[in-house]
């Protein structure tokens, strides 16, 4: 329409991308994934675990937690044994006679629940401790990061030992104990993520056109903060996890009426010296696969949310 | 420098108040203390002698005055167990404790910063692919299994190291040590690398990461620029601006270590402070839960200061900044 | 030319991107004489900054070269690393645009000299040291010796850069590449350091290799020119034939978009800069101004007296050490159709002086009428009605888009969240903002990172406009762009005064783009402004002294009128006060008509 305003020709016009539609940040990550063997093998363990875990009680041969299913005679029974009634102990069993691969799905159930419910609450919390530290500033937010900074010189097994001393046992106590040991890791990655963008030129301008604070929050921070708040989330996740089955194998996590998978390889702890190796070893590589699936995605994902890679 | 100082003693006195409170509060107001302090087999004349002696009948802030002064005095209590004092208890394990956590801190260093490093300066090569590969392993792998695993293999299966206890001892200064008898090493070996594992992965990963971030940077352009051989520059440029933010985190994983001690110790039956607080959870003898709680406080505190310390006398930035803002 | 000292020819640089490579130069060949100057110039993109790393071979390993560089007889792209390593800082010394951080931060200015000293020159610790000091005298840093344990914090950038310039020359080199080296410094600072590479030049008899994006020091420093555009070398020639009869369309384009200070004078208005054709070359004629200034009506901005200061708090206590004296007791109006231009060097307050009028910055005291509202007491509702009135355009445009919203909701967002459209109304309109800031409406659906730098900046002229402001605040808008994209996105700004009336507050260090685009002038400095008229009174009558220091600091596009300078050696002093500072009153005296300096007082 002006005279002035020939068109510039720009460096993306230069090289062709031009002419691709236009892509959500969100659908380039998908993308990024997709095109890393790592990443894919980490959201195919990941997504077969959590599928066999959501339907553990179709296909688990047994209820391990119904005591009557047991049989005390079956106990410590190596893999691919039959029991009295005919059925193949698959993965063997343990000392009460359980079903070492029914426990083992079961047991993958609690796990995952314990982590994602608990990394969830840690992060709605955190997420909104953090946000309220960054945007109010001044003495709120020394305060808040104070404690921030001393929650976290406190390592989070040990945080979790003296709540579960106080607390006692149960699926509930062990999620408020993660929940206590791990929100202030949200709160700093929100709050320093959260100023790094509230000090960029795009708030300005949103605050310059007078938007209100609950959108410039909402609408223009929170959403740029989510890269490196899902990459903690999803490496924190497996921490989780990981901590629940060394609290339980510690014999302070979960009663011995809900095996998880902590529990399953503290059982077979005792019986490993005599050579039933099973009892442990195959959980233990269950929670072992978990976790790898889980950090190979985070891991995944650190590099290909890096904010220095976006264009 | 002076200013820095005083702020981060006076920071380390505020979490040991803070903490106290915690304590208290979590001690005294949810459970009750009596409880706490008396173990259940107790007569009416002991149970009159504590409330008496801890002043359970007076108002909330004396009694806080008293359970500090009593705390600061090395009396919390006696242990139901062992009947000692569960100060004592802690203090006689603290030196396995101390020195299966500086081991394990040792090894992750050695082994962590120069596979780092390797890493962090070929990122793409395959080598470094391989050490990223074995870090995600190492620290996707539960303590406590591999642990297992590790007995099994090296104790049960091949039978080179013993799988528990700490072996012969010598003393120094009247501190029972283990690393100076063949014996003893034996026994570290194996829980030490077993501690160690998840914080090599974690050193190898940091330090990676400041290489990267470092060679990045414009003074190291500048010095090639200038001529200098890359050996130089890696070892003067690089690596004293990689190594310098890793203080800070060293000084957290050492807390840390001695924390997850716990884990290491039950396994490999390490006759440290950690193996004694698991022992203590399940027979809730309270007492000794506190003394540990109480020792572990003041000791992070006293690593946090040290390494802040430690931190401005290695970073100009760090130094001149608090002298001059 | 005889026997030159660094001879290119056909060098060709590319990088593999996604496991292709790409040419990032292609056959380039120039040679540089003995003693002599040459200026590499170019856009970004042009691969000036390449060929320079390319000669050093400082590159990496995702690049490679292929052609010759012929230095002292033998072919640099040829030699094994170690020789290389001889060569460089030693034969060839090199300085970078960023003297923040070429330094390494950790190490004392001392060992980072000497280090290149003992290595190329075999000297010991104490020797080295010795020379050291004689390195840093050589480049005018007082009390070079006290100096030489201190740490790069301790320096400024104009003094850094000083530092980096000693290292360079440690070696006595016969080459110096210079890549951008004054474009981070304020403008006294880079006259400074232009005029010490000159006379340093002519001490130590070296040739010089400089990389730039500026045509002003380009005149101002370089024997020859070579002009690259995208990778190509367009045109070689002296800097003076260039200058007088570029034969290249593009460099016509590029000297066509760059405003020389000093040549309006006698236009009373401000002027679009011509528009060039990129084939044949021709010059547009510029069309005329119209008047835009309404003086009829009450001022659009009216400032009273404005004091903006931060705080510095220090010690355990936070107790309040001292003030950042930010802005400091400065009043002026802006009328509707009139641009007035807040000039000065890093620190002097002009954007905290932006910022604080729309109360993105707390002022600390005075009075400002936007639309004859009152924005000092406002409350969050009528805040929020004068933000409609008064819109930013910010200096980065890579910065100033949320990354995660296309751009036509980020241009419609205003509308919807002031209640002034409906959604698919704020679309609509987004949609015909685009296409008056001369981009088309179909691009709303794309994000930021699909537009150019001068694309990007349209969008954030589009998004102010969506309120229908009457004053716009541009915030250093044009200094992150390239000197074309320059031009014309400040003919677009000229057009939309033209066309809606818009009064703008335009902050800028740019003297010369300054004195193209504006009705009126302020020049700040620490906080104050020293000198406030009509823009031709001020440029063609500067009355204060430190107006007089930063104009003849400009480097001036046109190698006819150079001159050499005498700019003393002194830093830009900082705002930073005691907390019980008291600022003196200050006077002002009228020199014609609206032009008022302010009086010196004595100290």
């Amino acid at each position: 329409m002006t005279r002035s305003s020939q068109p510039e020709i720009s460096v993306h016009e230069a090289v062709g991308t031009t002419a691709l539609p236009a892509i959500s940040p969100f659908r380039r990550t998908v993308g990024a994934m997709l095109h890393n063997p790592l990443a894919m093998a980490g959201l195919i363990i990941v997504g077969l675990l959590v599928l066999i875990a959501l339907i553990a009680p179709l296909v688990a041969p047994q209820n391990p937690y119904d005591l009557g299913q047991l049989d005390i005679m079956d106990g410590r029974l190596a893999p691919g044994s039959e029991s009295m009634t005919g059925m193949i102990y698959l993965l063997g069993t343990d000392d009460q006679g359980r079903d070492l691969f029914s426990a083992i799905l079961y047991g993958l159930r609690t796990s995952i629940l314990v982590g994602v419910v608990s990394a969830a609450i840690a992060l709605m919390i955190g997420a909104g401790i953090g946000l309220i530290s960054a945007y109010a500033g001044g003495r709120t937010d020394a305060v808040l990061m104070r404690i921030v900074d001393i929650q976290l010189s406190f390592p989070a097994i040990l945080i979790a030992l003296i709540l579960l001393a106080v607390l006692g046992q149960g699926v509930d106590k062990i999620i408020i104990a993660l929940v206590v040991t791990q929100w202030a890791y949200y709160a700093r990655t929100v709050r320093g993520s959260a100023l790094v963008e509230s000090k960029r030129a795009y708030i300005d301008a949103a605050r310059s056109m007078a938007l209100p604070d609950r959108r410039v929050i909402f609408r223009h921070i929170l959403p740029n903060c989510l890269p490196p708040l899902i990459v903690v989330a999803t490496m924190r996740v497996a921490y989780a996890i990981m901590l629940e089955a060394t609290l339980s194998f510690l014999g302070i996590g979960l009663p011995v009426t809900e095996p998880s998978l902590g529990l399953l390889i503290s059982n077979g702890f005792d019986y490993m010296m005599s050579g039933d190796y099973w009892i442990s070893v195959f959980p233990g590589l269950t929670l072992l696969l978990l976790i790898v699936g889980i950090n190979l995605i985070g891991d995944a994902l650190r590099d290909i949310l890096n904010p220095r890679r976006e264009g | 420098m002076s200013s820095y100082l005083l702020s981060r003693i006076l920071q380390a006195i505020m979490t040991l108040i803070v903490m106290s409170v915690l304590v208290f509060v979590g001690l005294y107001m949810i459970g009750n203390p009596v409880d706490v302090l008396l173990s259940p087999s107790a007569t009416p004349a002991e149970r009159l002698e504590i409330i008496q002696a801890f002043g359970l009948d007076r108002p909330v802030w004396e009694q806080y005055l008293l359970f500090v002064s009593k705390a600061l005095t090395g009396d919390l209590g006696n242990s139901f167990v062992f009947n000692q004092p569960a100060l004592d208890l802690i203090l006689q394990r603290m030196p396995a404790t101390l020195e299966l956590a500086f081991t394990a801190l040792l090894m992750a260093l050695v082994i962590g910063i120069p596979l780092g490093i390797r890493a962090g300066l070929r990122p793409d090569g395959l080598v470094s692919k391989s050490i990223m590969t074995f870090s995600i392993l190492g620290f996707s792998l539960p303590t406590f299994w591999i642990g297992l695993i590790m007995i099994l293999s090296f104790s049960v299966q091949l039978g080179w190291l013993p799988a528990s206890g700490r072996g012969d001892t010598v003393d120094i200064f009247g501190v029972p040590v283990s690393f100076l008898t063949l014996n003893g090493w034996t026994h570290l070996i194996l829980p030490a690398f077993n501690l160690a594992l998840f914080k090599i992965s974690l050193v190898i990963r940091l330090t990676r990461a400041g290489v990267m971030e470092v060679m990045q940077l414009d003074f190291v352009r500048f010095a090639r620029a200038k001529g200098l051989t890359e050996h130089r520059i890696l070892r003067v440029h690089v690596l004293k601006n990689t190594l310098i933010p890793l203080i800070t985190v060293i000084g957290l994983e050492l807390g840390s270590l001695i924390a997850f001690a716990v884990v290491t110790e039950t396994i490999f039956a390490w006759p440290g402070m950690g193996k004694l607080i698991i022992d203590a959870i399940a027979v809730l003898d309270r007492p000794v839960i506190l003394a540990y709680l109480m020792i572990t406080v003041v000791m992070f505190s006293l690593i946090n200061l040290l390494v802040d310390i430690l931190y401005s006398v290695v970073d100009p930035r760090v130094r001149l900044e608090g002298a001059s803002r | 030319m005889s026997n030159p000292i660094l001879s290119i020819s056909g060098l060709t640089t590319s990088f593999r991107t996604g496991g292709q490579w790409r040419d990032v130069i292609r056959d380039i060949s120039f040679d540089i004489g003995p003693q002599e100057t040459v200026a590499v110039v170019g856009e970004s993109g042009s691969g000036k900054s390449v060929t320079a790393m390319s000669v050093m071979r400082l590159l990496g390993g995702n690049a490679r070269s292929s052609g010759r560089i012929g230095f002292d007889g033998r072919d640099l792209l040829s030699l094994p690393l170690e020789e290389m390593q001889k060569i460089r800082g030693n034969r060839i010394g090199m300085i970078f645009q960023e003297p923040m951080t070429s330094l390494n931060p950790v190490l004392k200015i001392g060992d980072q000299i000497t280090e290149v000293l003992m290595q190329h020159r075999g000297l010991d610790h104490a020797t080295a040291t010795t020379e050291a000091v004689r390195l840093l005298d050589k480049v005018r840093i007082p009390s070079a010796k006290a100096r030489l344990g201190e740490y790069p914090m301790n320096f400024s950038g104009g003094m850094r850069q000083r530092v980096v310039i000693a290292i360079a020359l440690a070696c006595e080199p016969k080459l110096l590449i210079a890549d951008e080296p004054t474009t981070a410094l304020d403008v006294t600072i880079q006259a400074q350091i232009l005029e010490l590479i000159k006379t340093l030049q002519q001490e130590e008899g070296m040739s010089v290799l400089f990389i730039t994006h500026d045509m002003g020091v380009v005149a101002e420093i370089s024997d020859r020119t070579v002009v690259m555009y995208r990778g190509d070398i367009v045109e070689t020639d002296t800097t003076r034939q260039i200058f007088r009869k570029a034969s290249h369309p593009y460099t016509r384009a590029l000297l066509s978009a760059v405003p020389q200070l000093g040549s309006m004078a006698g236009q009373p208005r401000p002027l679009r800069f011509p528009v060039v054709d990129m084939k044949t070359g021709e010059i547009a004629p510029v069309p005329p101004t119209a008047d835009t200034v309404r003086h009829d009506i009450a001022p659009v901005l009216k400032v009273e007296h404005l004091i903006t200061r931060f705080p510095v708090r220090k010690g355990i206590l936070r107790r309040i050490a001292g003030r950042v004296h930010a802005v400091e007791d400065i009043s002026f109006d802006l009328h509707a159709g009139e641009t007035l231009s807040l000039v000065g060097e890093s620190g002097c307050g002009k954007s905290t002086t932006g910022r604080s009028l729309i109360r993105l910055e707390k002022m600390t005291s005075g009075r400002v009428q936007i639309d004859g509202k009152e924005v000092t007491k406002a409350n969050q509702g009528s805040l929020a009605e004068i933000r409609r009135e008064a819109q930013m355009i910010f200096q980065d445009p890579f910065e100033s888009l949320n990354p995660r919203m296309r751009v036509g909701r980020a241009i419609a967002e205003p509308m919807i969240a002031h209640g002034l459209a409906s959604s698919s109304e704020a679309i609509r309109r987004a949609g015909t903002l685009l296409e008056q800031v001369g981009l088309s409406a179909a691009m709303a659906d794309r994000f930021p990172h699909e537009f150019s730098g001068g694309q990007r900046q349209r969008v954030c002229i589009a998004r102010a406009l969506a309120l229908d402001p009457k004053l716009i605040v541009a915030d250093e808008s044009v200094s992150a762009l390239d000197v074309s994209i320059k031009a014309q996105v400040i003919n677009l700004m000229l057009d939309l005064q033209e066309k809606l009336g818009l009064g703008y507050l335009f902050i800028s260090h740019d003297m010369a783009v300054v004195e193209r685009i504006s009705h009126r002038v302020a020049v700040m400095y620490l906080g104050e402004i020293v000198e406030i008229g009509p823009r031709q009174s001020v440029f063609e009558n500067p009355q204060h002294d430190y107006t007089r220091k930063l104009m003849a600091a400009v480097p001036i596009a046109d190698p006819t009128r150079r001159q050499t300078r005498r700019i003393a050696d002194s830093e830009i002093r900082s705002p930073y006060r005691a907390a019980d500072y008291e600022p003196a009153k200050r006077q002002y005296r009228e020199i014609s008509p609206g032009h008022f300096v302010q009086l010196t007082v004595e100290k």
